[in-house]
């Protein structure tokens, strides 16, 4: 087999993995989520800040995911359903909070097992939004991934901000 | 053959390219899985931050030791086992054994909830009716036992006042019990107590085969004591004389082994401490003792010469010193002699309420010889229920069938086991008890240090703490408990109240309470309320030498493990995988037998054999220990479980079937008490030894240096290291020392060119090695801001112990492969313990030794050495190995496709080879370090120095805008490592500890020949005589 030959298989194949990938960005758009949770009403309309319910983003290797008494704590303070307390979402957050169960939220930004992504040092790095990474999240009704997460996309900012780029910074 | 390929039509990177793309389109098309899911707690605890550690101080209930011990815990699962800084009994470090505790809690042969047999089926119970009928039962009849480890502390108060309100007869039984050690103390000192040592302030140390650096009494502060002592610091060194027909771990740091025949061992320490007394001119009253001691008729039974003992006894009388014995493997008939003899050599010697100090008055609980009674009384029918909650007498005693009919003969038997061991398998009814790090509870170490435990993680199974079971069944059968508390959590703070009024402190309880359990331990008074004893007239001791069973030809010793203690640990899947320290066998056990008696016998490493005594016999293969005497062969105690789940089960040979019930004056058993007969089957098989290797083979491996030269160096260079924390390694004094010019060794190199070196210079592969590195690339292509991590290795504070290979297991996900791929070579443990026993020291191969040669021994830790200029590197077709700017040998997990070109071009052998993807069956998984990747199969892997704790320090050093901190980064082998062997940190910061311990003038660098720029340097093993040689 002729090395021409063979890298063109290699193309066909890529090929064939970037529709996937392509097709799991844009085509079917993101999966449901259990509560249909509108970024845009508490990060944009409200301007509740980021770090209010993933709050140990600034801390911690992990953002962190409110628990559901955070929810509860605006939404029913007291044992009281206020605030767009006949919403359907609302309304579906309160029987999980009745019933003592948690929220199986879909997990979007899904960053394989072997990059480690230590939050705290982006959060407290100069210059550096959230919407960086995440995009307009106070514009979006649904979380959606606006990157692909790779790590060509990774290296890039670090080569503008010339900070290391060697592999054991992420992979360990 | 082409140049470079490009004839052939195809460079073999491109190759690899293609073939990396198509595989990851494979993958892609292939992964149409379920979404993750992120799961939010529904409240979250207030002290819990996803994604940082949470630490809780607790104690280790692995042995009697009790370790203050640090549990770190991520997302409420406890993930990794460290010994808790500033406790007096670990001193921040911890054994193999405590390292494993965490696979004791997750054990997935764990007893899960209460259950009741029927037949030979169990069933779910539940803990109400558990209760019930445990509650019923103990009504049924008035002549219930309630079997128990020795607790000490409130556990202990509780169970009294318990089988007292309840009408039980309570036996504490510990099977290495030291009852001749208490009764020895007794007799001198009119207090039935253990000894408490003060290893580091003894220059000279003997031991009568007191395993005191594995399982005896207080391993981890011995251990740490011992190097403290002993090792090479300020020009002094200390002597280690070990008198034991066979060298267990701890005798294999030995300075001078002297071997008598088994059950002389007592002999030999009497003729020492007639020495001794003479020497000292010792009156009072401990000499009566020694009336009819003659050293030479002494050392003349004892098969051992008389002029070693008595240079021995010289070096004890002349310098700070301590005795220490009998431990198990010289535990026989005379063993309760051989401790008076001991504690009296002691005595004579001045040492007591300096090196040795009496601990308070303890009974111990029951000894063999009582637990035989008992035994005989449950044949007779004279007990209507057996309740066991600690001892596991179906496998720990001696007469098996005939404890296994008593069992059989007690109407109702209920065990509170966390595991379903040997008796708990018998029983009618499981009541399974917390794992410690799920349980409240103290322990009582020493007289006035109380230890807390405190759970660390919601229970993994649905147990229950025995203290509440035993109190519901105290309230269902309507008894009243003197305390009236209603669980256990509330005695326990009820007895603690009493401690806070000890200390005088006047605060509300529950601030009191919640620092101590922050401080895991408090201290009283830690000897003041025993004090310094004095002694009494002692009985002159006999002379006699203990008599063995049979007629065999070889006397058979059996001692205790190191990795599994009594046994009781023999379910840990990493101290199975954990090669034994001495014999490098995993997952089973050996027979050890001299080289010289084992070629008599035909016998290679590997045969099988049957070895039989007049009790019973066993079939085991063999392994040549140089360590052990002709006329005697060892076998360790802790496999040969019928039960206790898959990790135990059916592996090796249990020793107690050898012995019968033979007891000391005290009335521990004699563990050393028969003759065995070696009968080969002529079947050999291949054996899951980590390493086959006795010695380095004639390669040039490590160094050593004789005392005389290290002090000569010392003095004219200047002595260069310093040691102003106190736990700084190696010599003294008196800050940074100027780089100096000559070296010692013959290797011309010396340290300075570590930090020379520095980070990656990148370098031509076929270039001249001398040439390295080449002129200009200092930092290559790296900045020079960049930190070079490196290590030192002290030999002489390397005891062999391998908690740092349970530790590494531990801390970096390394998988357990099985015996037949550690048969097969595969084992994977990115730190190993090379242990070398040395030529033959001609002086001491004497006659009257058995005709055993002391074989000294090195252990040398031996893991990645980050190479600058790393062979591995550059045979790496995809880049997986490459060197990072912080100068480490990093493996990318992520892109490795598994050539393993990087192992076979590694002159260490540090690089792992994941054949399969292995396994952690629930709840084992629970374990893992979320900081790590799991590898899986194909993947090449080994020691980047913990990058991850690396990689957090740098983290939060960063995000709180400070520098890094010397010291702040410790990887998991230096933390746990009792002896205090491994420095890491920053070679390029001229004050770092690493930097000045490196510029030692006995450092050298292994295969340093090859050019390799290694960033761990090793500080040579210094000998007592002769000249330092490489090996």
């Amino acid at each position: 087999m002729g090395r021409g030959t063979l890298i063109l298989l290699g193309i066909i194949v890529l090929a064939a993995a970037g529709a996937v990938v392509v097709g799991a960005m844009s085509g079917d758009g993101p999966p449901p989520q259990p509560i249909p949770f509108p970024h845009d009403i508490h990060a944009g309309t409200n301007q509740t800040p980021c770090l209010y319910c993933h709050s140990s983003a600034d801390e911690s290797v992990d953002a962190g995911l409110p628990s559901v008494d955070v929810c509860v704590g605006c939404h029913m303070p007291g044992g009281v359903p206020m605030i767009a307390a006949d919403s359907a979402g609302v309304r579906t957050l309160i029987s999980y909070w009745n019933e003592g169960r948690t929220i199986p939220w879909v997990r979007i930004h899904d960053l394989p097992d072997h990059a480690h992504f230590p939050h705290m040092v982006h959060v407290n790095a100069e210059d550096l939004e959230c919407q960086e990474c995440h995009g307009q999240v106070e514009a979006m009704a649904e979380i959606q991934l606006q990157q692909d997460l790779r790590m060509g996309w990774c290296l890039e900012c670090h080569e503008d901000r010339a900070v290391r780029t060697d592999c054991t910074v992420c992979h360990y | 053959m082409s140049k470079n390929g490009t004839e052939s039509g195809m460079e073999r990177r491109d190759f690899l390219k293609v073939l990396g793309v198509a595989g990851a389109g494979a993958a892609a098309t292939g992964c149409a899985t379920e979404p993750d899911k992120l799961i939010p707690y529904l409240v979250q605890p207030e002290q819990v931050v996803p994604g940082i550690a949470t630490f809780y101080r607790t104690t280790c209930r692995e042995c009697p030791a009790g370790c203050g011990m640090t549990i770190r815990t991520r997302e409420g699962r406890a993930v990794k086992a460290e010994g808790t800084e500033d406790s007096s009994i670990s001193h921040g470090r911890l054994c193999a054994r405590g390292q494993a505790s965490l696979h004791g809690l997750y054990d997935p042969d764990r007893v899960p909830q209460a259950l009741v047999r029927e037949g030979e089926r169990w069933s779910r119970v539940g803990w109400t009716r558990g209760e019930q009928s445990l509650t019923e039962a103990l009504a049924a009849g008035d002549s219930a036992v309630f079997l128990t480890g020795a607790e000490t502390g409130t556990m202990d108060r509780f169970l009294d006042e318990w089988c007292a309100a309840m009408g039980v007869r309570r036996v504490r039984f510990e099977s290495f019990g030291h009852a001749a050690l208490r009764e020895a103390n007794r007799r001198l000192y009119g207090r039935a107590a253990l000894p408490i040592h003060d290893f580091a302030n003894a220059e000279v140390v003997v031991s009568f085969g007191a395993d005191f650096m594995e399982t005896w009494l207080s391993p981890v502060d011995y251990a740490h004591g011992f190097v403290e002592g002993h090792a090479y610091a300020n020009g002094r060194r200390g002597r280690f004389i070990a008198v034991s027909p066979h060298q267990s771990l701890t005798d294999l740091n030995a300075d001078v082994w002297i071997a008598p025949r088994p059950g002389t061992e007592h002999l030999v320490a009497l003729a020492m401490a007639r020495l001794v007394a003479d020497e000292r001119g010792a009156g009072g009253p401990a000499v009566a003792a020694l009336a009819e001691a003659d050293p030479a008729a002494l050392a003349d039974a004892a098969g051992v010469g008389l002029d070693r003992i008595e240079e021995a006894a010289h070096d004890f009388a002349s310098r700070p010193s301590l005795a220490v014995g009998p431990g198990v493997g010289t535990s026989n008939a005379a063993a309760t002699a051989l401790a008076t003899a001991v504690a009296v050599l002691n005595e004579v010697a001045g040492n007591m309420g300096r090196t040795v100090r009496l601990g308070a008055e303890d009974d111990g609980g029951a000894t063999h010889r009582e637990m035989a009674q008992l035994i005989e009384e449950m044949a007779a029918g004279e007990v209507s229920a057996l309740l066991v909650r600690g001892p596991n007498p179906l496998y720990e005693l001696p007469d098996r069938d005939q404890v296994a009919a008593a069992l059989d003969a007690v109407p109702f038997l209920a065990s509170f086991s966390p595991f379903l061991d040997e008796t708990s398998a018998r029983a009618h009814l499981l009541l399974p008890d917390h794992h410690f790090l799920e349980s409240w509870g103290d322990h009582v170490p020493r007289p006035g240090v109380h230890s807390l435990v405190q759970p660390v993680m919601t229970p993994v199974f649905e147990t229950k703490q025995t203290g509440d079971v035993l109190l519901s069944v105290a309230r269902r059968a309507g008894v009243t408990l003197p305390s009236s508390v209603s669980t256990y959590y509330d005695y326990l703070r009820e007895r603690w109240r009493e401690l806070q009024r000890v200390t005088g402190d006047t605060r509300g309880f529950d601030a009191w309470w919640t620092e101590v359990l922050q401080q895991g331990t408090l201290i009283t008074d830690a000897y003041g309320e025993v004090g310094t004893p004095t002694p009494r007239a002692v009985d002159a001791l006999a002379a006699e030498p203990a008599a063995l069973d049979g007629d065999g030809e070889l006397s058979l010793v059996v001692y205790p493990s190191y990795r599994f203690y009594d046994g009781r640990l023999a379910n840990r899947p990493w101290l199975q995988e954990l090669p034994d320290p001495v014999s490098k066998h995993t997952w089973g056990t050996v027979l050890e037998v001299h080289p010289s008696t084992a070629e008599e016998y035909g016998l290679d490493n590997g045969h099988i054999v049957e070895l039989t005594t007049p009790h019973g016999a066993v079939e085991l293969p063999v392994w040549h220990h140089p360590g052990v005497r002709p006329d005697t062969v060892a076998i360790q105690l802790g496999q040969g479980h019928e039960n206790m789940g898959r990790y135990a089960k059916g592996r090796g040979v249990n020793p107690m079937a050898l012995l019968a019930g033979r007891y000391d004056d005290a009335g521990g058993l004699a563990w050393v008490q028969t003759r065995a007969e070696i009968v080969p089957t002529g079947r050999w098989e291949r054996q899951p030894f980590s390493s086959d290797q006795y010695d380095v083979s004639g390669r040039h491996v490590y160094e050593t240096v004789s005392l005389a030269e290290a002090v000569e160096a010392d003095e004219t260079r200047g002595p260069v290291v310093a040691r102003e924390d106190g736990a700084l390694m190696g010599e003294d004094v008196g800050g940074v020392a100027e780089p100096h010019g000559q070296s010692i060794h013959p290797n011309e190199s010396g340290r300075p060119s570590l930090q020379e070196s520095g980070g990656f210079a990148p370098v031509m592969v076929d270039g001249s090695p001398q040439a390295y590195p080449p002129p200009g690339t200092h930092y290559g292509e790296y900045s020079e801001a960049q930190p070079r991590w490196a290590l030192a290795v002290d030999m002489e504070r390397c005891i062999g112990c391998s908690a740092c290979q349970t530790a590494c297991q531990a801390e970096n996900n390394i998988g357990m492969v099985g015996p037949e791929l550690v048969a097969q070579g595969r084992l994977i443990q990115w730190i190993r313990i090379e242990r070398y026993f040395e030529e033959e020291d001609a002086d001491a191969v004497h006659e009257m030794n058995g005709g055993a040669g002391h074989r000294k021994t090195a252990f040398l830790p031996m893991m990645c050495q980050q190479c600058g200029n790393a062979p591995c590197e550059p045979v790496c077709p995809v880049y997986a190995s490459y060197h990072t700017p912080d100068g480490l040998n990093a493996q990318v997990y992520n892109r490795c496709v598994g050539t393993r070109y990087c192992a076979n071009n590694c002159p260490y052998k540090v690089r792992y080879f994941n054949y399969f993807s292995y396994e952690w069956p629930e709840p084992l998984n629970w374990q893992l370090n979320p900081e790590v990747t799991v590898r899986e199969k194909g993947i090449m892997e080994k020691c980047t120095f913990c990058v991850q704790r690396i990689r957090g320090a740098e983290h939060e050093a960063r995000v709180e805008g400070r520098p890094l901190q010397d010291g702040e980064i410790v990887p998991a082998c230096a933390q746990t490592c009792p002896g205090n062997a491994i420095v890491f940190g920053n070679i390029e910061d001229p004050g770092s500890r690493v930097a000045r311990v490196v510029e030692s003038n006995r450092g050298f660098r292994v295969f340093e020949e090859l050019n390799t720029q290694s960033a761990v340097v090793y500080l040579k093993k210094v000998t007592e005589g002769g000249e330092g040689a490489a090996h």
